[in-house]
């Protein structure tokens, strides 16, 4: 087994949603098991990457956290491509974001790969109080598109291993029927050196 | 403006010439009023040609033109320092015959020609030339390019020269100046140039009708301080309330784009009455940055992305310099942003905007490269970090390096209802 082979499954997995919905912190839960209240924008894109096993499988998840600011979009358009899984996220506390998850997903559907699997999260439910957009418009919204739907927090870590997990599950079942491993064929190119380069100041910056 | 060796230069060249001798005493480089202005060639999109103009302490204009080019290899340089009393209608005339004449040369590599045809021109060196011409104006230029230049882009450019030089000498150009003025500035081509400006104008303006994004600078109805009336006017929308600028997320949040629209609309069809009562504060944010995000060119000249990413410790002095250097118009706009978001920053207790949140939103939309390199895109985001570092760092240090200058010095007036009804008028 080759060094680079220390698991079954590559996912690349990219974050995308309105600005300041919670992309870079749900990625930091569940990378690091943080929350950081720094409220620090992403500047085009951080990526971190998670190990853990699925039902007896490694899986290697390079999760790809983009910049919701408009002006990254001629930038961060180009990282659709290459992504096996989109998480697409709003904040039940703004219902703006969650009604631009429509032009999100026409970015998807202009950028990424036909069958990229995706999944809808509503972040920061921990704000109770303050939300703006039910459970039940987000189940509706995600049933419409017949993709996943799982509500978060980053902040208390509710649900946010769920909804890695689910959509890597999700990828996996749909690659295991085709090839077994599966490389990043297009996107960036990144070699193993900028990886672990870029890793270790990522997440905000 | 003129270094020291390049004048005495200038001097060892005209030392036996007694007219210019008695010109370069009048002409110290110690302007008394200093401007510049961006036009860029709109087809080839090429780095800006920088034109300043000034008034020398002997009330003498003077006027210094930059071009900026780029090859396939390397920002090569190329930098006209004009220098001329264009006193009257004659003179501006033969001038931009003369610029003319020297860019056909050049197009066609006969640079050895110039010093015969072209009677008035003193001196030629190769490679780097110096080029200086002189009669009622000195035109001197530095040539740091070599083989693959592009002369032809140049020569356009210098064609909108005299309407761009009219322009300038009227746009910026205080009325209590002129009133100060020798009475020579005030001959007939003070009106005729008047009034070539005042139609310029008029095109200009004609144009931005029916479009808010994608302009330059100078396309934009400006106010007097230079700077876009629609964001001037969004600016002191932010700024009537302090709750406004208290906003959680400000310059950050997305709005609703049916809601950027509506705004859009009342902009364009200039009911400037209904943003009197536009409280939605995040689409106005948003809008400013689009703008700028949108501008056909950068607030900050595209030369400087590089040159911030070569500059490994900031000082307050740099700073000042790096954008004293910024064309007039960019440079209102540039200190006007960089105050508000100090303003922004002041309340980031309440809206966690501090400054470093705020130059990463900021970095790019006020500084971004003329193209960004796909395929080295780690890179990119390292010179973007760097930007956002410096942005950062001018918003924190706004008070020291604007210490003379306060947001009310850009804007028009702080109220916004008499702006609307001054507008209406």
């Amino acid at each position: 087994m080759s060094m680079q082979q220390e698991y079954d499954y590559l996912f690349k997995i990219l974050l995308i949603g309105n600005s300041a919905v919670g992309k870079s912190s749900l990625l930091l839960r569940f990378a690091d098991n943080v929350f950081n209240e720094s409220f620090l924008p992403t500047i085009g894109v951080d990526f971190k990457i998670r190990t853990f096993d699925l039902n007896g499988k490694t899986v290697k998840l390079q999760i790809w956290d983009t910049a919701g600011q408009e002006r990254f979009k001629t930038i961060t358009n180009s990282y659709y491509k290459g992504a096996h899984g989109i998480i697409l996220v709003y904040d039940v506390t703004d219902k703006q974001s969650f009604k631009d998850v429509e032009n999100w997903l026409a970015e998807v559907e202009k950028y990424a790969n036909e069958n990229v699997v995706r999944v809808l999260v509503g972040n920061k439910v921990d704000l109770e109080s303050k939300r703006e957009v039910t459970f039940e418009e987000g189940k509706e919204l995600a049933d419409s598109l017949n993709i996943r739907f799982i509500e978060t927090s980053a902040k208390n870590s509710s649900n946010v291993e769920k909804a890695f997990i689910t959509l890597a599950n999700e990828i996996k079942a749909k690659v295991a029927k085709g090839s077994e491993a599966v490389p990043i064929k297009t996107g960036p190119r990144i070699t193993p050196d900028q990886q672990q380069n870029t890793v270790k100041d990522t997440g905000c910056c | 403006m003129i270094i020291d060796n390049e004048k005495k230069q200038i001097r060892q060249l005209f030392a036996n010439d007694q007219k210019y001798v008695q010109n370069e005493k009048k002409i110290q480089n110690d302007f008394i009023v200093q401007m510049q202005v961006a036009k860029y060639d709109q087809q080839t999109k090429d780095d800006p040609l920088l034109i300043q103009a000034g008034l020398t302490q002997s009330k003498q204009s003077v006027f210094i033109i930059q071009g900026k080019l780029q090859n396939d290899n390397n920002i090569r340089s190329i930098t006209y320092y004009m220098i001329s009393q264009l006193q009257n209608k004659k003179n501006q005339q033969s001038f931009h015959n003369i610029i003319q004449r020297i860019f056909h040369y050049l197009s066609q590599y006969r640079v050895e020609n110039l010093l015969e045809p072209i009677e008035i021109l003193l001196c030629l060196q190769r490679i780097t030339l110096i080029i200086i011409i002189h009669g009622n104006f000195l035109i001197k230029s530095w040539f740091l390019f070599q083989n693959s230049i592009q002369i032809q882009i140049l020569k356009q450019k210098t064609i909108q020269l005299e309407k761009v030089a009219q322009l300038l000498n009227y746009q910026y150009f205080n009325k209590s100046q002129f009133e100060k003025l020798p009475s020579y500035c005030k001959d007939s081509s003070y009106y005729q140039l008047q009034q070539a400006f005042t139609g310029n104008q008029q095109k200009l303006v004609q144009v931005d009708q029916n479009q808010l994004y994608n302009l330059e600078l100078g396309q934009y109805e400006l106010t007097s301080k230079g700077i876009p009336f629609i964001l001037d006017l969004c600016i002191t929308k932010l700024l009537q309330k302090p709750q406004n600028i208290q906003l959680e997320g400000i310059f950050r949040l997305c709005s609703a784009q049916t809601h950027d629209k509506e705004f859009e609309n009342y902009l364009l069809q200039k009911q400037y009455e209904e943003l009197l009562d536009y409280e939605n504060i995040i689409v106005i944010a948003n809008f400013i940055k689009r703008v700028l995000d949108k501008l056909r060119y950068s607030v900050v000249p595209y030369q400087y992305y590089d040159q911030l990413n070569t500059i490994h410790h900031y000082s307050i002095e740099e700073g000042q310099k790096l954008i004293q250097q910024f064309p007039i118009l960019n440079r209102n706009l540039f200190t006007l942003i960089i105050l508000i978001l100090e303003q922004v920053a002041s309340h980031s207790d309440v809206n966690k905007m501090n400054a470093s949140n705020l130059a990463i939103v900021f970095g790019i939309t006020l500084c971004r490269p003329k193209e960004y390199q796909q395929e080295n895109i780690q890179q990119q985001y390292q010179k973007i970090k760097i930007v956002n570092q410096f942005i950062q760092f001018l918003i924190e240090n706004a008070s020291q390096i604007f210490p003379n200058q306060r947001i009310n010095d850009f804007i028009l007036e702080t109220d916004i209802e008499q702006k609307v009804k001054q507008y209406k008028e």
